[in-house]
């Protein structure tokens, strides 16, 4: 069991959100020529490492609000929690 | 339409747990007491913090929403439970629903008491009962009287408020979507039947 720090509620069990899947992948824009290689691309392929994944999170049980965090795929530790639209943080040098 | 259905009174809302409690109450001696209080006017608000905003609903509420989650503002029209950044439930201490006030001072409100129905949960065991369908920490150095969060409770979510610590136990108010609330009611009676009353002699 996960205990993910909601930037709004601080930390809760993870049967209280909903996991919305990789962070940052960008659509195709629409004002381009239709591309189907280019949807086919940003609706399937996904890079999942083995490692640190950023990764959506929705507090559905709790503010209902979405955010961003950094998870590691292999340990489940969380390094970094930050707002949609924000940049993926740089990794601790 | 005849003049006269206009005109009629607006019949009595049927409880949202009429279904499952025709009597409003469940006792588990010893244990729990489940109680239906009744309709009750609920106002949601919702609104971006600014200066003006906070300013605006004071000016109706009497107090400034809270920003940060689990405590309640409190004021002589009402108690405003925190729900997320943008969002919070007035529950006004009075007989009417506060949303055309809020409406008229420019504020987003709608008025929600029919679709969030709550019960009220007490007992000496009513903290033992809750914990064993959520994971958040009910320990009174947690979550002390006076807090209110959403949160999940069996298969479903509630906006749980612990009211009081009274002299037998504390007492919780939970609302919920009002389809969920049968499933709420017949989660918790069936909850408290994992703890011995005090009618009974065990083993059993
Ligand atoms: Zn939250």
């Amino acid at each position: 069991m996960l205990l993910i720090p909601c930037p709004h509620c601080g930390p809760r069990e993870e049967r209280e959100f909903r996991c919305g899947g990789e962070s940052h992948v960008a659509r195709p824009s629409f004002a381009e020529a239709p591309n189907d290689e280019a949807f086919a691309e940003y609706l399937y392929v996904r890079t999942n490492p083995r490692g640190v994944q950023a990764e959506r999170w929705h507090h559905l049980y709790g503010c209902r609000r979405w955010f961003n965090l950094l998870r590691n795929t292999v340990t489940h530790e969380i390094t970094a929690v930050y707002p949609m639209g924000a940049p993926r943080p740089e990794p601790a040098p | 339409m005849p003049d006269d259905l206009t005109k009629a009174e607006r019949p009595t809302p049927r409880s949202a747990f009429a279904e499952v409690a025709p009597r409003g109450l469940f006792e588990r001696p010893g244990v729990v007491r489940l109680c239906d209080p009744g309709h009750r006017p609920k106002t949601l608000l919702r609104g971006r913090i600014t200066s003006a905003w906070s300013a605006a609903a004071a000016g109706v509420l009497g107090v400034v929403p809270p920003e940060q989650p689990g405590v309640p503002a409190h004021s002589p029209v009402a108690d405003i439970l925190w729900l997320g950044p943008d969002e919070w439930l007035v529950l006004g201490t009075g007989p009417g629903s506060l949303a055309p006030i809020l409406l008229r001072a420019g504020l987003a409100a709608a008025e929600v008491g029919d679709g969030l129905p709550d019960l009220e949960l007490s007992g000496p065991r009513s903290r033992d009962v809750l914990a064993g369908g959520t994971a958040l920490d009910l320990h009174p150095s947690a979550f002390p009287a006076g807090r209110a969060t959403r949160t999940r409770l069996g298969r479903i979510g509630v906006l749980l408020q612990r009211v009081e610590d009274g002299g037998d136990g504390p007492v919780f108010h939970l609302h919920v979507e009002r389809p969920w609330a049968g499933y709420l009611w017949s989660w918790l009676a069936d909850a408290a039947l994992d703890h011995p009353s005090n009618n009974e002699s065990f083993p059993r």
